[in-house]
């Protein structure tokens, strides 16, 4: 009989026990899938809106840490952008987060500058385009016009303005498929932000290196005091709600692996002074205090990561819930990937060494005389 | 010994923080709150949500606050956006450098500054904050609220014919909020306390808003109100306040 099997023998003799606390492991491991894959998916879905929209840098006042950027006047701001070498085109966005049903949580609407690059990546899927800056209609995201039950034609109520649904698109960001997009001027009309943005996007020509994009981020710098050039990611990285959901996702990250650690420590614990007197003949019959060793921190790998493989199918499931409960629709997107679950069962590993591994070491130094005397 | 030797560092720089804290004049206290209103134009939409004293829920509602404060005059423009029975109604009130209140509504009639807006638990009065400017300020002690820190104020009307002569706020210094306030009659009756339940930092300032708030009226109503958006670098448009303008002007013509 190999290590290995003895090993899971001996878990087998205690199926309460060992479920118990594969049980409690799963626990904590599905709170650090769920959180860290919606952390990510949060800030990947925001990223994922910006760089779709082919936009290079974002220009944005220096402290906006909201995930909108609090909103400024751009038309000096764009010109002197325009200015810049290699900038091709510098269109502002206006969003806020509005509520324009009853019956539906508060929903994203964004004013894109009509005719601009912006609008290229979507998808229409119904309807038309708003056929001018001017023209009352808005376009929805198949989500949003999933939970706010709208399709073409139907009336939406935005800030005590009704505008009529021109059309349904689809975009590759959740951000944007779960909102309402309308033409800036309009955005700002409805907001009452004339003339305002909250970002102003540059796509740059086709010449542009990175040294030309760094070169603009400098020049922004100097010349426009208060704001940044920043490319999506930067943006997304220093916002307020990414940073929270990583801090939660870290905290919880930690507080499962203290917890994972001493659940493991309890059970192996509990487990050798059981056997103390089987721990002795196997010392008597001539095992090695080494060997002793590898089958006690074996038995609390084998534990940690059946929590872990049962946590991470845990996690994926109450992700998956949030993701489709009709507060959250339209606002996470949780990723996952081959190499964050295999990070997550080298976590449980490691949970199950460090638990495992002083009552391994109590286990591994047991005299077998005193062993055999156990009661 | 070294237990001690910690616990009374630990006592004695616990105690020296609160007398920093302390140290701080009411009348101090109370016109930093007064400056840290100061703004060019801002603008902040509101949902409503109004429970009635008999446990009825109107539809909430939709405002706009725009409001241009300086140290000579204040200016707040309320309107109403959603739903339909309010959105044409607005109401404009400005408070001068002598201390005076008036108000407009978009019928053009004045309007109590005291009364309820909207059927709901907000007073124009309220919003304008005139206690800040009130020369009577004391200083009550700390309390926690909601685990944070606050100093409690008491200001007394310096107008003996004031509907409101007592106003007790628990200010967070560093935020320069007030958490909670208290508003007592002549005769010490509590009228309303509004409650700051969410904190928001204000865009490039260290300063915090109200995010979200509660009214609750000796009536028993209760009134929560959430900001959902913001600006606060409103420009404020030649016809923001074009009523209180007006206002202004028939008055001048009335004393002439």
């Amino acid at each position: 009989m190999n290590l290995f099997r003895f090993a899971l023998d001996n878990l087998y003799r205690r199926p309460a026990r060992t479920g118990l606390t594969v049980s409690a492991i799963a626990l904590g491991i599905a709170a650090v899938v769920a959180l860290t894959s919606i952390a990510w998916g949060f800030e990947a879905s925001w990223q994922k809106a910006n760089d779709a929209r082919g936009t290079d840098l974002i220009v944005t006042r220096v402290a906006s840490e909201n995930t909108m950027p609090s909103p400024f006047k751009a038309e000096k701001v764009q010109q002197a952008l325009a200015e810049l070498p290699h900038v091709k085109e510098v269109v502002g966005l206006l969003s806020e987060m509005l509520s324009v049903s009853e019956d539906a949580p508060p929903v994203f609407v964004f004013g894109w500058v009509y005719g601009s690059y912006l609008w290229e990546h979507l998808k229409l899927v119904d309807g038309r385009w708003p056929a001018s800056r001017e023209e009352p209609v808005v376009v929805i995201g198949a989500l949003a016009a999933e939970m706010l039950h709208k399709k073409t034609g139907d009336q939406v109520e935005i800030e005590g303005k009704v505008f009529q649904v021109a059309g349904i698109f689809e975009s590759n960001a959740v951000v944007e498929n779960g909102a309402l997009l309308m033409t800036l001027d309009l955005a700002q009309q409805v907001t009452d932000k004339p003339g305002k943005v909250n970002v102003l996007n540059i796509k740059v020509d086709a010449d542009a290196t990175e040294a030309d994009l760094r070169n603009i981020k400098e020049q922004v710098k100097q010349t426009l005091p208060g704001f940044v050039a920043i490319t999506s990611g930067e943006l997304v990285s220093k916002n307020a709600v990414v940073r929270i959901s990583k801090a939660m996702s870290n905290a919880t990250i930690l507080i499962a692996g203290l917890v994972g650690a001493l659940v493991v420590f309890n059970t192996m614990l509990m487990s050798i002074n059981e056997r103390t007197r089987e721990i002795g003949i196997l010392l008597a019959l001539g095992w090695q205090r080494g060997t002793i060793m590898q089958l006690i921190v074996s038995e609390a790998v084998i534990l940690s990561l059946a929590g872990g493989m049962a946590g991470i199918v845990m996690g994926v499931g109450i992700a998956w819930g949030l993701e489709h409960i009709e507060l959250m629709r339209g606002k996470i997107d949780a990723i996952f990937s081959l190499p964050f679950f295999f990070s997550v069962l080298a976590l449980s590993v490691l949970l199950g060494i460090c638990g495992g591994f002083y009552p391994a070491f109590k286990a591994a130094r047991l005299l077998p005389s005193a062993a055999l005397r156990h009661e | 010994m070294m237990l001690r030797v910690v616990l009374a560092g630990l006592l004695l720089c616990a105690s020296a923080g609160y007398a920093a804290e302390v140290t701080v004049s009411a009348n101090a206290l109370a016109e930093s709150m007064r400056q840290a209103r100061f703004s060019n134009g801002f603008e902040a939409r509101l949902n409503v949500f109004v429970t009635k004293a008999n446990g009825a829920h109107p539809a909430p509602l939709k405002l706009a606050v725009i409001g241009q404060i300086s140290a000579d005059r204040q200016r707040l423009s309320i309107r109403g956006i959603a739903p339909e029975s309010v959105r044409n109604r607005s109401y404009a009130v400005e408070r001068g450098s002598d201390g005076r209140i008036k108000g407009v509504d978009s019928e053009h009639a004045g309007f109590d500054v005291s009364a309820r807006m909207f059927d709901s638990g907000l007073v124009a009065w309220d919003m304008l904050s005139p206690w800040w400017g009130w020369s009577k300020q004391f200083l009550e002690g700390t309390e926690q609220i909601d685990g944070r820190d606050c100093l409690k104020l008491r200001s007394v009307a310096d107008d003996e014919k004031s509907s409101i002569r007592e106003v007790e706020s628990c200010v967070d210094q560093q935020a320069k909020l007030s958490l909670r306030t208290r508003l007592y009659d002549s005769r010490h009756v509590l009228i309303r306390t509004t409650t700051v339940e969410k904190v928001m930092r204000k865009g490039d300032a260290g300063a915090m808003a109200a995010k979200k708030l509660t009214i609750r009226e000796a009536g028993k109503m209760l009134t929560n109100i959430e900001v959902y958006a913001g600006d606060e670098q409103y420009e404020i448009s030649a016809d923001t306040f074009a009523a209180l303008d007006k206002l202004t002007h028939n008055e001048q013509q009335k004393t002439k």
